[in-house]
C-alpha cells in the first residue's frame, strides 16, 4: 500500500486585522491508494484550510502556508512553481466544493465547463471534449446526458449540480478526490445518492478521496479512516468504525454524543458545553480543556501531543494517554 | 493580454447555440419575438407622450403658437403663417388642435423647415445615419475600452497600473466633453497635424468602398473618443469594482482548481461575469449618449443629428427642434430594446418573460 | 444619524475627498469675496485683444479685450450658483415624487414611476436644450431647465431607499401607533434615506455643471452673464491661433467638477462606511 498523500507539520497562518490567526497547527496525516479519508470537525477548526492547502488555493494575502510538506506521490506540492501545481490541479488531484449552485459558472454550458479542463490538461479538440463529457456525464447518473450537456447550471436541479461538479473534477482521472463539504448544500435525499455514486466512482477508478465534513453520518458512510480536528489540531485518528466505536478524545465522544440523538431515544439534545474558543485567544494548554469535561490541572498548562494508541489510532489527549476514568 | 485562445477554446457559448438543440433554440427564439415585439408596441406610447409634451410646448411658450411652428427666423412668410393657422386649427378649440397635432405625428408629418426649405422628417433621416455611426462607436468605444481597462486595474491590484487608471477615470468623469473634444483638435490636428479636425469626410475626394470606409474612421476617432470619455470612466470603475466582487465568487475558485492560469480565470471566467453590469448600465445610457452629440457634432463638424440641432438653434427652428427630439427619443426605445436583448444573449439566466 | 465627529473622521480618511474640500472653498471664497479682491468688471474692455497669459493681464485677454482672470471669477460664482439651485430644485421634487412612490406604491407608484421612466428615456441634455430655446434663454430658465432632467435619478433613489425602509420594523410600529403617513415619511423614514440622498445631490451639482456649461457653450446661456462654458464657446474661434483662451475656461471647470467629485465620494465613504468597496 502506497501513500498518496502524506502531509507533515502543516501549519497555516492567517493575518487579519486584529492579529495573526494559526488556522491549521502543525497538522499531519496520510492517505493511502485508493483510501477515504475523512477530515472532520466544527466549523472553523482548519479542515477546509487544510484540503485547500494540498492544492495550494490558499488566498495570500491573507492566508499563508508557513510551515511543512505536503507530499504527493512524493513530491513536495509545497515546493512546486506555479506553472507545476497548475499541472497538477485538476489532472492528478481535483477537488469540489459545497455550494455546486455557486461552484459552477452561470455563463457557460455544463459540457463547455467539463470540456474546459479536458482541452487544457489533455490537449483534446473542443469536439472531443464535449462527447468525453456527454461520457462523464452518463458516468456520474445524470439522465440524457447529450441534452444535459447543452445547459446552463440554472437549468439543473441541486442534485444534478452536484453530480456535474463530480463529473467535471473526474474529467482527466485524477489519483485523488478532495471533497469539501459535498453534501451539505444537498437535499436530504439526494446526500446519499451523491455518497453512493462517490463510493462507486472511487472504486471503478481506483481514486483515493480527502473527504472534508462536519456530519458524522456522511463519515459512517463513506470513510474507511477519520481524522477529528479541532481549532486547528488533530486531536484522533483512527478508523472509522473503531473511533466511532469507542471514541479515545473527550471531543469526539461530544460529537458522537450529538449526533447519537435520533437512533437511541434521547429527549433532549446532548450537546457539548461552551463555544470554540477565538482563535485570538487560545487556552494555553489544551485547546479543547474550557469544554472537556475529563479535564484536570495538567491540561491547563501544557498542550497534548499525539501519542499512538494502538494500529493506525493516535490521540491528543492527557486523559486518554494516561488511562484517566 | 487578450489572445484569440481565451475567448475560442471554450467560447463564449452563445456563438454556438445556433449548431445545437433545435428545439431550445426555438423556443428561446420566438420568446425573444414576443418580448421584442412587446417593447416595439411601447413605441406608441412614448411617441405619443413626447407629442403631446411637445404640444405643450408649443402653446406654453411665449408669443404666438404659429409664430413658434413656423420659427422665428422671420423665412416663413405672413402667408405662410396663416396657411399655418388653418393647417393646424389655431383658431378651434384646444383640444380639436391637440388631435390634430397627434395625427400629424403618427402619420410622419413632423411639419417643415422654412429656413431649410425641406420637411422635417426628410432633413432628420438625412442625417441619422450619420449620428448612428458616431453613437454606436462611441458606445462600442466606452464599452469595450472600459471592461478591458476594469479587468486590467482589478487584476492588478493597489499597483501603480490600478492607481493610474483610478485617477485616470476620476479624471475624465469630471471632464467638459466639449472641451475635451477642442483640446483634442487643437493637439492632434492643429499641432501634429495627424487626424482631421472636422467633418465626416474629406471634402470632394470622391472616394468609394474601402477608401471611404477608411476615410470615414479616420474622421471619426477623435469625435468618437470624445463622445465615449465621460461614459469610459463610468464603465472602467464600474467593471473593476464588479471584478473585485465576482473575485469573492466560488466559481472562480473552482476555475483556480481546474488547473487555468490566473489570466485564464480573470478574462474567460471572471470577466464574463463581471462584464454584465456594464452591458446592463450602457444600455440605460443610450439616451444620455444621444443627447451628448450635439456638443460632440457641434464641435467636429460632424454632418448628424446633433449638428442639426445646433442649426435649428442658431435659426430659431422651434419645429425642427422638436422633431429631432420625438425622433431621438424614438431611437433611444429601439436602442435600449437592443441592448436588453444582446444583455439576453450575454446572460443564459434571462428568460425574455 | 452619525455624529460630526465620527463623520469628519471617516471623511477625512478620502485623501481626495480632503482635497477636494480644500479645493472648492477656495473657489467659493473667491466667488464670494470677487468684487473685493478682483474688482474687474468681465464685460470691460481693458486691454488689447488676444493678449497672452502672463502679460499685462494674468490671464490674458479674449477677443474683445476682456479680462479672461475676471471673466473666470464671475464664472464662479454663476456656475456654482445654478449648479447649487438647480440641484436644489431637483433634489425637492425628486425627493417628493420618489417618496411617494415608495411609500404608498400601488397606483400611484405605478403613475408616478411611468412619468420617472418617461423622463429616463428622452436624450435628457436634447430636453434641457428645448426647453431654453423655447423659452429663451435666461439663469432662470436654465435653473428650471436642469432641474427639469436632473429630478429623475433623485426619484428613482428615494423610491428605492423607500421601498427597504418602508418595511421596517419601526414603520409598522409607528403606523400601529397611528402616527399619520406625512409624519413617519417627514420625521421617520427620510431622516434614514439621506445619506444616499445627500450623496447622489452632491454629484449632482457636478453633472448641473457640466449640462449648464454645455448650454453656454452652445450660446444658450443667459446673455448677461458670462460663464466658463459660454468663455470657451466665444474662444473656438480663435482656436487656431490662441488656444489657451478655450484651454484655460475649460480646465476651471475641470478642477471645479472634479472638486465635487471627490466630495461626492468622500460623503459617500462617510455616511455609508459599510458599502466601502476597495
Amino acid at each position: 500500500m502506497s501513500r498518496i498523500l502524506d502531509i507533515r507539520d502543516l501549519t497555516v497562518h492567517f493575518r487579519t486585522t486584529k492579529g495573526t490567526v494559526v488556522a491549521v497547527d502543525r497538522l499531519s496525516m496520510h492517505i493511502d491508494d485508493g483510501e477515504t479519508v475523512a477530515l472532520v470537525g466544527e466549523s472553523g477548526c482548519g479542515k477546509s484550510t487544510t484540503a485547500m492547502s494540498v492544492l495550494r488555493l490558499i488566498p495570500d494575502p491573507p492566508g499563508r502556508i508557513v510551515g511543512g510538506n505536503i507530499l504527493f506521490k512524493g513530491t513536495n506540492l509545497l515546493s512546486l512553481g506555479e506553472d507545476e501545481i497548475r499541472a497538477v490541479r485538476g489532472r492528478r488531484i481535483a477537488m469540489i466544493f459545497q455550494d455546486p449552485m455557486m461552484a459552477l459558472n452561470p455563463v457557460y454550458t455544463i459540457g463547455d465547463q467539463i470540456a474546459e479542463g479536458l482541452c487544457l490538461h489533455l490537449k483534446m479538440p473542443k469536439a472531443k471534449a464535449i462527447e468525453r463529457a456527454v461520457e462523464l456525464l452518463a458516468m456520474v447518473g445524470i439522465p440524457e446526458p447529450g441534452k444535459r450537456v447543452r445547459e446552463y447550471p440554472h437549468n439543473l436541479s441541486g442534485g444534478m449540480r452536484q453530480r456535474a461538479m463530480i463529473a467535471m473534477a473526474l474529467a482527466c482521472d485524477p489519483k485523488l478526490l478532495i471533497a469539501d463539504e459535498p453534501t451539505t448544500a444537498v437535499d436530504v435525499t439526494v446526500q446519499a445518492q451523491i455518497l453512493s455514486l462517490l463510493r462507486d466512482l472511487q472504486a471503478r477508478l481506483g481514486m483515493a478521496m480527502l473527504l472534508i465534513t462536519h456530519d458524522l453520518g456522511v463519515v459512517a458512510e463513506v470513510a474507511e479512516r477519520v481524522i477529528v480536528m479541532y481549532a486547528g489540531r488533530k486531536v484522533e485518528e483512527g478508523p472509522a468504525e473503531e473511533v466511532f466505536r469507542a471514541p479515545a478524545h473527550p471531543y469526539t465522544e461530544g460529537l458522537l454524543a450529538s449526533a447519537r440523538l435520533a437512533s437511541e431515544n434521547e429527549r433532549f439534545l446532548k450537546e457539548i458545553p461552551g463555544t470554540v474558543p477565538s482563535p485570538f485567544d487560545m487556552p494555553p494548554g489544551c485547546n479543547f480543556e474550557p469544554r472537556c469535561p475529563k479535564a484536570f490541572g495538567k491540561c491547563r498548562e501544557h498542550a497534548p501531543a499525539l501519542e499512538r494508541t494502538g494500529s493506525g489510532r493516535e490521540v491528543a489527549c492527557f486523559a486518554a494517554t494516561e488511562n484517566r476514568p | 493580454m487578450l489572445s484569440p485562445t481565451d475567448f475560442c477554446a471554450s467560447g463564449p457559448a452563445f456563438l454556438r447555440r445556433n449548431r445545437k438543440n433545435a428545439e431550445g433554440t426555438a423556443i428561446m427564439r420566438s420568446q425573444r419575438f414576443t418580448f421584442a415585439s412587446r417593447r416595439l408596441l411601447q413605441l406608441i406610447p412614448v411617441v405619443l407622450a413626447i407629442a403631446s409634451f411637445n404640444f405643450i410646448l408649443i402653446h406654453l411658450a411665449p408669443g404666438d403658437a404659429a409664430d413658434v411652428i413656423a420659427g422665428q427666423s422671420g423665412y416663413a412668410t405672413l402667408e405662410d403663417i396663416e396657411g399655418l393657422r388653418q393647417e393646424f386649427g389655431l383658431d378651434k378649440p384646444l383640444y380639436q388642435q391637440y388631435l390634430i397635432y397627434v395625427g400629424k405625428v403618427l402619420t410622419f408629418d413632423l411639419g417643415f423647415s422654412w429656413v431649410q426649405k425641406t420637411a422635417v422628417l426628410t432633413l432628420i433621416l438625412e442625417r441619422l445615419p450619420a449620428t448612428l455611426i458616431l453613437v454606436f462607436s462611441a458606445v462600442a468605444m466606452a464599452v469595450g475600452l472600459g471592461i478591458v481597462l476594469g479587468v486590467v486595474s482589478a487584476t492588478r491590484r493597489g499597483t501603480w497600473t490600478d492607481t493610474m487608471v483610478t485617477v485616470g477615470a476620476l479624471l475624465f468623469y469630471a471632464t467638459p466633453a466639449f472641451w475635451f473634444g477642442l483640446m483634442l483638435i487643437v493637439f492632434f490636428s492643429l499641432k501634429l497635424d495627424l487626424l482631421p479636425s472636422g467633418g465626416m469626410l474629406t471634402i470632394a475626394s470622391g472616394k468609394t468602398g474601402f477608401a471611404y470606409v477608411a476615410d470615414v474612421a479616420q474622421h471619426l476617432i477623435l469625435p468618437s473618443l470624445t463622445m465615449a470619455l465621460y461614459y469610459l470612466a463610468i464603465y472602467t470603475r464600474l467593471m473593476r469594482a464588479s471584478m473585485l466582487e465576482v473575485y469573492n465568487l466560488d466559481f472562480v475558485r473552482t476555475a483556480r482548481a481546474k488547473g487555468l492560469s490566473e489570466r485564464t480565470v480573470a478574462w474567460r471566467h471572471a470577466a464574463r461575469n463581471a462584464l454584465l453590469p456594464v452591458v446592463t448600465i450602457a444600455g440605460l445610457q443610450i439616451g444620455h449618449f444621444m443627447g451628448g452629440s450635439v456638443l460632440v457634432e457641434t464641435i467636429f463638424g460632424w454632418p448628424g443629428l446633433g449638428r442639426l440641432v445646433f442649426d435649428a438653434l442658431l435659426q430659431r427652428d422651434a419645429n425642427l427642434l422638436m422633431g429631432i427630439f420625438l425622433i431621438s427619443s424614438v431611437l433611444v426605445v429601439l436602442i435600449n430594446l437592443l441592448a436588453d436583448l444582446i444583455y439576453g444573449l450575454l446572460d443564459p439566466r434571462i428568460t425574455h418573460k | 444619524m452619525i455624529g460630526w465627529m465620527e463623520f469628519w473622521r471617516l471623511y477625512r480618511k478620502n485623501y481626495g475627498a480632503v482635497g477636494g474640500l480644500f479645493v472648492l472653498i477656495a473657489i467659493v471664497l473667491v466667488a464670494v469675496f470677487a468684487p473685493v479682491i478682483y474688482p474687474v468688471d468681465p464685460f470691460e474692455m481693458v486691454g488689447r485683444p488676444i493678449s497672452e497669459p502672463f502679460g499685462d493681464f494674468l490671464l490674458g485677454t479674449d477677443v474683445l479685450g476682456r479680462d479672461i482672470l475676471a471673466g473666470l471669477i464671475h464664472g464662479a460664482r454663476v456656475s456654482l450658483m445654478i449648479g447649487i439651485v438647480a440641484t436644489l430644485c431637483a433634489t425637492l421634487v425628486g425627493v417628493v415624487f420618489g417618496a411617494l412612490a415608495g411609500y404608498y406604491g400601488g397606483h400611484i407608484d405605478d403613475v408616478l414611476m411611468r412619468i420617472t421612466e418617461f423622463f429616463l428615456t428622452i436624450p435628457s441634455f436634447m430636453l434641457a436644450i428645448l426647453l431654453v430655446a423655447i423659452f429663451s434663454p435666461s439663469i432662470t430658465t436654465i435653473v428650471i431647465a436642469i432641474a427639469a432632467v436632473s429630478w429623475p435619478s433623485v426619484a428613482r433613489l428615494t423610491r428605492a431607499e423607500f421601498l427597504t425602509l418602508r418595511d421596517r420594523e419601526f414603520v409598522l410600529a409607528y403606523r400601529a401607533m397611528g402616527m399619520p403617513d406625512w409624519q413617519i415619511i417627514l420625521g421617520h423614514i427620510l431622516p434614514n434615506a439621506m445619506p444616499s440622498i445627500v450623496v447622489v445631490s452632491s454629484l449632482m451639482v457636478a453633472t448641473a455643471i457640466l449640462t449648464e456649461s454645455g448650454l453656454s457653450f452652445l450660446g444658450l446661456g443667459d446673455p448677461n452673464l458670462s460663464t466658463w462654458g459660454h468663455m470657451v464657446g466665444v474662444a473656438r474661434g480663435v482656436l487656431r491661433t490662441a488656444w489657451w483662451m478655450t484651454a484655460i475656461p475649460g480646465l476651471t471647470i475641470l478642477i471645479a467638477v472634479l472638486a465635487i467629485n471627490l466630495i461626492g465620494e468622500g460623503l459617500n465613504d462617510a455616511m455609508n462606511p459599510h458599502l466601502k468597496v476597495r
